[in-house]
């Protein structure tokens, strides 16, 4: 590598014959490239803050949840209520699930004292907002069931919990099915 | 040896580029009428290191090191710019701002030049910011920025969408912010994080769930679904870290709420009717109106830029599909015809496009759908499910969630599904919202 190889001879030649070329058309008389760009530092100093977040503060911290974990009931009663499930991105109701449900409006009317509040969950396989909407429409399916049977609807209240709290956490049919369902928990009993 | 051979390489580059001297915009003015949507056409951009005075202050080394590779990623990530290989950049010697030398930056293929300089003064640090356009010799931009450590990122961040803006007209998406949802436990918070993953900070502090957040327009609000007080409810969150109210107070599901372009209304989500339908909430006075009137579910409505209309997800046809109406609730019509199950919608902020979430063969992907002809366009693929797209200020950019790699995590990609980024990492990310 003493020598110049001919690639590199060849490299330089078209240097030379670029450059000459370049050269010869020179600059244009009153071209900016003669003078230094009129570019003095802009006086204005802009501070931003020095806070992480935009400026963003967090909430305190709340120490508990006031909510009751799913599947959590009150008193005696717990697990008389039986759960009932749906098919995938449906709300209405199976013939399995009318049984239920007529379960559990007899022990409403046998029970006349007690609230409830009926859960509508999903499996994950949905988006996140439109679980929270089907959730919320299959608690409301099985209120409007024991509704036009007889029971009292201030004493049924609804929540959806969309895809947010599957009792089977795992990935797979059996999963999911058992995770799209509404919940029937008692939650107090009326004062009279 | 190797000397002369890395000088035939300079030479044969610099040949290579001193044969095309008018190559590129300098006879344009106009320079984005040159940048494609895609960024096909891109910036030839020489950025070379930034220089740190006094000479032997780490404090301004440091600085010029960090605020150089932030405003190197945001340019590279705005589209609009390719950086000139920096290998180059030792062929260019003894410029400076006066100086800057534009004869031999053309040389190694430079459209546009940034040269910066950070200054240790005092505790504070000064950074001087020049852009340059090389072919037209002209100076186009200067700014000065003072502060501490802390805040170098979101120096480089504003010098970049300055820089952006110079370009385009239109101010970049470098200083913009993500909000989104972090699972802890059984428990969702709602954290933001700026565009590029960093200064991930949690804003609710809830053992129970946050879900569904939305950006105010001016930035300082976060409207979004609480679980807090036992029942789902529409929370605004101001950016001191306190609730300013929670609408409406009764009723049962409160949803995905969608801030309106002026600020003064909330779309959301609600059964307090009996069955999901869309209703308005106007801020200012808590009025709600109600918008659909359908016996099937109705969700995830989302404002068209200009307010005139409203997109929303409604399984009326008997799947979820995605309907777009008149702002008032009239003239329901459908978008979406394509696959069993699409939601999600969001519309770019220039309101020419849609994005939404689309199940193919089990998996969600992104989808895009331009108004003009209405052709489903896939933006994602292949593994995994992709979800929740948001768009960025810009229009240019998306930011989704996806469990590709087993837990959901926060991306961003390019309106055409390019440059797929992962923003997060830990899992638990889900459902990120671009700030405006």
């Amino acid at each position: 590598m003493n020598r110049p190889d001919r690639f590199t001879w060849a490299t330089i030649l078209s240097v030379m014959v670029f450059a000459t070329a370049f050269c010869s058309r020179g600059p244009k008389p009153g071209s900016p490239e003669t003078e230094a760009p009129v570019f003095d530092p802009p006086s204005a100093i802009e501070e931003p803050g020095e806070e992480e977040a935009g400026g963003w503060t967090a909430e305190t911290e709340v120490p508990a949840e006031t909510l009751p974990p799913p599947g959590s009931s009150s008193g005696d009663a717990k697990g008389v209520l039986k759960t009932i499930y749906f098919d995938f991105d449906r709300y209405n109701l199976k013939p399995r699930a009318i049984e239920t449900l007529n379960n559990n409006l007899s022990w409403l009317k046998n029970n006349p004292d007690f609230e409830i509040r009926i859960e509508g969950h999903c499996d994950e396989r949905g988006t996140d907002e439109y679980n929270l909407a089907l959730g919320d429409r299959r608690a409301i399916t099985a209120r409007e069931f024991l509704v036009k049977r007889g029971i009292s609807a201030n004493r049924i209240r609804i929540i959806s919990f969309g895809e947010e709290r599957p009792v089977d956490s795992r990935h797979s049919n059996s999963a999911w099915s058992k995770n799209r369902r509404a919940e029937f928990l008692i939650v107090s009993k009326l004062s009279r | 040896m190797s000397r002369n051979k890395h000088l035939s390489v300079s030479l044969f580059l610099l040949a290579f580029a001193v044969s095309f001297p008018e190559r590129g915009w300098s006879q344009e003015p106009d320079l984005i009428t040159g940048i494609s949507e895609t960024g096909a056409t891109r910036i030839h951009l020489a950025l070379p290191d930034f220089l740190a005075v006094p000479r032997g202050s780490l404090l301004a080394l440091q600085a010029a090191r960090t605020i150089h590779q932030v405003l190197r990623s945001d340019l590279h990530f705005s589209g609009y710019f390719d950086i000139v290989n920096p290998d180059y950049y030792e062929l260019v010697t003894g410029y400076n701002e006066r100086d800057p030398k534009f004869q031999e930056w053309t040389a190694i293929g430079a459209d546009s030049l940034i040269l910066g300089k950070t200054e240790e003064v005092g505790e504070k640090l000064l950074l001087e910011g020049r852009l340059y356009d090389v072919p037209g010799k002209l100076a186009m931009l200067g700014k000065r920025y003072r502060g501490g450590v802390g805040s170098l990122r979101s120096i480089a961040h504003k010098f970049a969408d300055e820089v952006v803006l110079q370009y385009t007209g239109e101010k970049g998406v470098a200083a913009t912010r993500i909000a989104y949802v972090h699972q802890q436990g059984s428990n969702k918070n709602i954290f933001i994080m700026d565009y590029d993953g960093e200064h991930q900070t949690q804003l609710t502090r809830d053992k129970t769930l946050n879900l569904t957040p939305a950006w105010s327009p001016d930035g300082t609000r976060i409207a979004f679904l609480s679980y807090r007080n036992g029942f789902p409810e529409l929370v605004i969150l101001s950016q001191d870290g306190t609730r300013v109210r929670a609408y409406p107070q009764s009723g049962e599901l409160n949803a995905s709420p969608d801030w309106s372009a002026d600020g003064k209304h909330l779309l959301f989500n609600s059964s307090r009717d009996g069955n999901a339908e869309i209703y308005s909430l106007r801020i200012a006075d808590g009025r709600i109106s109600r918008l659909t009137h359908h016996p099937g579910i109705d969700s995830s409505p989302a404002w068209s830029p200009n307010g005139r209309q409203i997109l929303f997800t409604s399984d009326r046809n008997g799947s979820p599909q995605i309907y777009i109406m008149d702002a008032e609730g009239t003239h329901p019509r459908r978008l979406t015809f394509q696959g069993s199950y699409n939601d999600q919608g969001s519309w770019t902020p220039r309101g020419d496009r849609i994005v939404y979430t689309s199940r193919v063969e089990g998996r969600f992907q992104i989808f895009r759908i331009d108004l003009k002809d209405r052709k489903p366009v896939p933006l994602t693929s292949g593994r995994g499910n992709k979800e929740s797209p948001s768009w960025s200020p810009d229009g240019r950019h998306i930011a989704y969630c996806s469990n590709v790699t087993g837990r959901y995590e926060i991306y961003s990609m390019t309106s055409e599904g390019e440059r797929q980024t992962r923003l997060t990492r830990g899992g638990g990310n889900t459902h990120p919202t671009w700030s405006r």
